[in-house]
């Protein structure tokens, strides 16, 4: 397999119709896709058995399309255009949103105590939200860093690498803050009296 | 945690978040938007989005991993990663008439390019339906027609007259679904064939004639229309 082709070299041998350099040229292709595709999917169920459905919608997109790339000097980045479209096509079936929806392990059931929701100020329900609701430590720092100490998820995710010592992606700290502040939205007693400050001013 | 220095601008921003609406129509804004950066090959960061997005990826688990995944993509990829074995048994299958043409078609800019081939040729050769035979007539053109799902198109017609001492003429009639006769001008039409470029433009009725196509070239022909504005 030659995974040093250059990218004119295998977009000529993808041409050469049931010839051993096309079936090389794909077998590349399919080795480079499939990381990208898994990059993506790893962390989802069954994120091995999608991995392979999308590489492989992937590479007969790439097949059937392979007239329409404009510039077989950059034919692996059109390639990878493909792919990363084809996952994402695939991460918006609704099955994979109503999972996203979905309570997870960290996060269960949690609802803000009524003595909070009857508090007459917006910083005392939300600190007693932030402090003693269904929010980890790491959580209260994405939030908090967020909103209230004006930090990038640059910035936080060097910081938590730090606290972990191994490697958080800022990508990675958007998606604990969103699964973070659903917690709090799954409570509709809570989301009725934030609603009441919004309707304030 | 200091809560003493929350402004109130800053609460309020993170009561927007837990109070804002998520529905289909911002996720499917939402999603559009970032897969903008698949087209551009490059990752984004979340504060460098339109404020709207970075508001929804808070609000919408989904979009936030849907954002993860978009940018774990463009990270280093694990190069002892194991790679399952890929099923090319595709490769041996022929493409059907359907694939065959639309690989045909291809958008280039704001102009809509038809690649013309032999086995494109054939195909179609094969869909002529029977003409009667008047008076000996026996000229009648190969007619190609093309109903790409591209504004303003309705149908690209291409009829390629058969061959005299060498030479074809090759009759393109474009179809618009926002005007017709006579508003069908001016709608620039390139032939590009290896021996050389021919330029023209429609007539009111959207057609354009190339009377001297070399019969060589025809097999390999590329079409190109210059797609106009779609009238609002």
């Amino acid at each position: 397999m030659h995974d040093t082709m250059t990218s004119t070299a295998l977009y000529t041998a993808c041409f050469e119709q049931d010839s051993l350099a096309q079936h090389e040229a794909y077998t590349t292709l399919w080795h480079m896709l499939y990381r990208v595709a898994y990059a993506m999917l790893h962390a989802y169920p069954d994120g091995d058995a999608i991995t392979t459905d999308c590489t492989q919608k992937a590479l007969i997109k790439i097949h059937r399309n392979l007239g329409q790339c404009q510039n077989p000097a950059t034919f692996r980045e059109w390639c990878m255009q493909i792919v990363r479209r084809t996952v994402l096509d695939e991460l918006r079936r609704p099955e994979h949103r109503r999972r996203a929806s979905m309570p997870d392990a960290e996060h269960g059931p949690w609802a803000a105590p009524i003595e909070t929701l009857q508090l007459d100020d917006l910083r005392g329900i939300l600190t007693e939200v932030i402090d003693a609701g269904p929010l980890s430590a790491r959580s209260r720092r994405v939030v908090v860093g967020r909103y209230f100490s004006e930090q990038n998820d640059d910035l936080l995710a060097q910081t938590e690498s730090e606290l972990a010592q191994k490697p958080v992606l800022a990508s990675h700290i958007q998606v604990t803050r969103a699964k973070n502040l659903a917690a709090l939205r799954r409570d509709p007693a809570l989301i009725a009296r934030l609603r009441e400050f919004v309707e304030e001013g | 945690m200091n809560q003493a220095n929350w402004s109130q601008n800053a609460m309020q921003h993170l009561v927007q978040t837990l109070v804002a609406p998520v529905d289909q129509h911002t996720c499917d804004t939402c999603c559009d938007q970032l897969a903008i950066y698949t087209e551009r090959n490059q990752s984004i960061a979340q504060q460098y989005l339109p404020p709207s997005i970075q508001q929804h990826l808070d609000a919408c688990v989904s979009c936030a991993e849907y954002f993860a995944a978009l940018d774990r993509s463009f990270t280093a990829v694990d190069t002892n990663l194991p790679v399952p074995t890929p099923d090319l048994g595709w490769l041996q299958q022929a493409p059907s008439w359907y694939e065959r043409v639309s690989s045909a078609l291809a958008l280039v800019g704001k102009n809509i390019q038809i690649s013309l081939n032999q086995s494109l040729l054939d195909g179609f050769a094969a869909l002529q339906p029977a003409q009667p035979a008047l008076r000996g007539e026996t000229n009648q053109p190969l007619q190609l027609t093309f109903t790409p799902s591209i504004q303003p198109l309705r149908e690209i017609n291409l009829a390629i007259y058969p061959a005299e001492a060498n030479v074809c003429r090759v009759r393109v009639q474009v179809q618009l679904h926002d005007r017709e006769w006579p508003d069908l001008a001016q709608i620039g039409v390139h032939l590009i064939a290896a021996s050389g470029r021919q330029s023209s433009e429609t007539d009111v009725w959207g057609e354009a004639v190339f009377s001297d196509v070399q019969a060589a070239d025809v097999a390999g022909l590329t079409l190109e229309i210059e797609l106009p504005t779609p009238i609002n």
